[in-house]
């Protein structure tokens, strides 16, 4: 038996009409042979936004993605973005 | 055989020891009258799970917290009905890793530490972080740490009126003080030059930033759920 650290997602939230990706993993230490948690809710928490690259997501936020960001809201994301930085210059 | 309905009829009264009673407004109605405790809820081992002392109205949770079974679901706190905001449906704490970027890029950054911690209530989140560089990288432009735990509010009202507080700086360029602000509907903060020398505040590029830059800090900011 050994103890291995695993990350699960444990949250995937789609958030307003920008459909940004809340994202909340734990990172769990489990017994390798039976599977069974010993240590748990070390809560860890990212955002990704329309247009960023999901390509190292883990799969369950990939399906999101895939679903919420239509060529509109990627479009609707960048600019937003476009006119934040043009109204900061 | 099963017992597979009870039915009560009658009124409880002030000094019933013990009753259960149904009347037509109230419904079911548990009250007891005892010297610690006027109600006690136990479970299957005869350890009390929550109790109402003798003569009180508050409620002590003995030895559990309380959840929801459905997500969302708060308390509405300050209010005798329910109104929608005084719902406090939302506390996590956790970690978030703080990252630099100039001009939207980080090409070539590295860190020496990358370490955030947050708090949220409500919608109000309160991060802390600790950021150092061990590689500035090549990427040019404006300064942000990326990577809070959080959507920002879209409202600007809501969004501008955070402040990074940074309680230790090293290594910066001469002259340069970073804060900085939450940008809203996004999870940059926004770095900032607070030179008290300067006529007005500046953004912080990538030369202000060295290799070897490092601050510890905190932002409290209103999220957008």
């Amino acid at each position: 038996m050994a103890l291995v650290e695993r990350t699960v997602v444990t949250k995937v939230e789609v958030v307003s009409d920008f459909k940004h990706i809340q994202i909340q993993t734990d990172n769990q230490i489990i017994d390798d042979v039976t599977g069974e948690i010993k240590a748990k809710d070390n809560i860890h928490r990212k955002v990704i936004h329309a247009g960023d690259d999901y390509s190292n997501e883990p799969d369950d936020v990939k399906v999101v993605a895939d679903a919420v960001w239509t060529d509109e809201i990627i479009k609707k994301m960048s600019d937003f973005r476009i006119a934040e930085a043009s109204a900061r210059d | 055989m099963a017992v597979t309905k009870v039915t009560y009829r009658s009124d409880t009264a002030a000094g019933d020891d013990a009753n259960i009673g149904y009347t037509a407004a109230e419904g079911l109605i548990l009250t007891g009258q005892g010297s610690t405790n006027d109600i006690t809820i136990k479970r299957d081992d005869d350890t009390a799970v929550l109790e109402v002392a003798t003569g009180q109205s508050d409620i002590e949770i003995t030895g559990g917290n309380i959840f929801f079974g459905t997500a969302d679901k708060g308390i509405y706190l300050g209010v005798t009905s329910a109104t929608a905001a005084n719902l406090l449906a939302d506390y996590e704490e956790g970690t978030w890793t703080p990252a630099l970027s100039f001009g939207g890029n980080a090409v070539g950054i590295s860190y020496m530490s990358a370490l955030g911690a947050y708090v949220k209530i409500g919608k109000m989140v309160h991060c802390n972080f600790y950021l150092r560089t061990s590689d500035n990288g090549s990427s040019t432009g404006a300064c942000n740490i990326t990577g809070l735990p959080f959507t920002v509010s879209n409202v600007s009202n809501a969004a501008y009126g955070s402040s990074l507080v940074t309680n230790y700086r090293g290594n910066f360029s001469a002259d340069h003080y970073p804060g900085g602000y939450a940008e809203k509907n996004g999870t940059n903060i926004v770095m900032l030059n607070l030179d008290p020398d300067a006529t007005a505040t500046s953004g912080l590029v990538d030369s202000d930033w060295t290799d070897t830059s490092l601050i510890y800090g905190s932002i409290t900011y209103r999220s957008e759920s």
